[in-house]
């Protein structure tokens, strides 16, 4: 076999594209019962290992935008707001008071939207955001008016919605009211970190192919 | 007498390495009584083992168009697309019976005559490189809705997707074939920009015999893409003398390369 020549093109040859952008909004209970089986801290290591997994990915370092909301107390609170996962400096969340759903998930399509707006301001491409919704408990105030609006985006194909019920199957009347088809995932205490582990997989996962049907 | 000749390479991504996955593009040449062919497919990201049917797909489309040219460019638009289609999925199916065709497909076919072919199932990008110079985009990704998102050879509506694009070949000198993975760093995804590295590579393909320019490929889809994309990444090449004078063909005469890194 013959010497092959090395020549090689130079990095202004090439193109550099900007990583299609994805939204993640979590939106985690830090009501009071979350301490039962310190489910909390199962959900504080698992965001930790989630941001840590999408920060050491080739892909989804660029890719994640990541926002943190906590319906927990009085109110519903943006605890971290969207930025790249690499900026993410993550606060463990401390559960308290009540369950105000309703006003988390509000909070949480309001900052989704805005997010989009920036990004196509930018002409910045991105994927269908994520909603991924954690409760252990019933909402505490009226979710009616969200549920219809989540709903809604969903049958427009406007954002991908995950609820994680951690109440053992106890208490997921309201987060049912939350999907089209009312698919809730049951998740005990020990599988929290499993699933931010698949989680992130699924980001990583996003520099692939990834077909959905199309009708 | 000028040569008609073929390169083509793959690698994969770092994505594919990290996880010990296979390589699921594939890309092919071959040359026939009607006409030269380069053909390449990138296998579905979320189907287990479809680079099978990528490489099934490009070694029968590849030989078929060099063998049947001539009928295939002449079929109206309207019964192009569903005849094509359901050639490339029955040969999948040939040879690999539980395989659905899960792949995009992209192909480049040369006539002595001039005439100049190409077909486009899905994303990727095929360029043309002019005589007169600069380098064009003569067929565009389909991403449907979503930037990462495409159309495969299994897809309920490919028939709809399936593009075929006939292009004078005395005004190219090159046709480029590459994947998305590729295309990441070739095309500007915003505004459709061609990087310098297309017109380079053709350039590339004049100088050298095709064996050699398949291995700079290779190098360089390893050494200097990677760093910029994590994707499988392939392209293939093809390059088209003056018809006028007509023209013999040199090409690779083996089967696609093998160049998946061996995981220890």
């Amino acid at each position: 076999m013959g010497q092959f020549p090395s020549i090689f093109l130079s990095e202004q040859a090439l193109i550099k594209n900007a990583s299609h952008r994805v939204c993640i909004c979590l939106c985690i209970d830090a009501s009071l019962s979350m301490l039962n089986e310190n489910r909390i801290g199962k959900v504080n290591s698992g965001v930790r290992k989630f941001i840590k997994s999408c920060q050491d990915d080739l892909y989804a370092q660029g890719a994640a935008d990541v926002c943190i909301i906590t319906f927990g107390g009085r109110k519903a609170a943006i605890v971290h707001n969207f930025t790249g996962v690499r900026e993410i400096d993550y606060q463990d969340i401390i559960p308290d008071g009540q369950t105000p759903m309703g006003e988390a998930i509000e909070l949480a399509l309001d900052e989704i939207k805005k997010r989009k707006a920036l990004f196509a301001s930018h002409g910045i491409s991105s994927f269908k955001p994520w909603l991924i919704i954690m409760s252990d408990g019933v909402s505490t105030d009226d979710i009616s008016h969200a549920a219809d609006r989540l709903r809604a985006a969903q049958r427009a194909k406007k954002i991908k919605v995950m609820c994680i019920d951690m109440s053992n199957g106890t208490e997921m009347s309201d987060l049912k009211k939350l999907t089209l088809d009312g698919a809730v995932s049951s998740i005990g205490a020990l599988e929290i970190e499993d699933f931010f582990n698949l989680l992130s997989r699924e980001v990583a996962g996003l520099s692939n192919d990834n077909p959905e049907d199309y009708s | 007498m000028q040569s008609i000749k073929m390169a083509y390479a793959r690698q994969p991504g770092t994505y594919h390495l990290m996880h010990r996955l296979p390589c699921q593009d594939a890309v092919y040449g071959c040359t026939g009584p009607e006409a030269a062919c380069i053909a390449l497919a990138d296998g579905a990201g979320s189907i287990p083992d479809s680079q099978y049917d990528a490489e099934s797909a490009v070694q029968s489309v590849a030989r078929e168009l060099s063998e049947r040219f001539d009928a295939w460019f002449a079929l109206p638009d309207g019964d192009f697309a569903p005849q094509f289609v359901d050639f490339a999925r029955k040969a999948v199916k040939a040879a690999y019976p539980e395989r659905y065709a899960d792949c995009t497909l992209l192909a480049a076919a040369a006539a002595p005559d001039g005439r100049l072919m190409l077909c486009h199932m899905g994303d990727g990008v095929i360029f043309g490189i002019r005589r007169d110079g600069g380098s064009v985009v003569l067929s565009a990704p389909d991403n449907g809705e979503m930037p990462n998102q495409t159309f495969f050879l299994s897809s309920k509506n490919a028939v709809e997707h399936m593009r075929r694009v006939t292009v004078p070949a005395e005004e190219y000198r090159t046709v480029l074939l590459c994947s998305d993975g590729a295309a990441a760093v070739l095309r500007h995804a915003d505004t459709g920009a061609v990087a310098p590295a297309v017109g380079i590579m053709a350039d590339w393909l004049e100088t050298y015999d095709a064996e050699t320019v398949s291995e700079i490929l290779a190098q360089n889809l390893d050494q200097v893409f990677r760093n910029q994309t994590s994707d499988d990444m392939s392209i293939a090449m093809l390059s088209l003398p003056a018809m006028a004078d007509g023209g013999e063909i040199e090409a690779n005469d083996e089967e696609e390369e093998d160049d998946e890194e061996e995981i220890e």
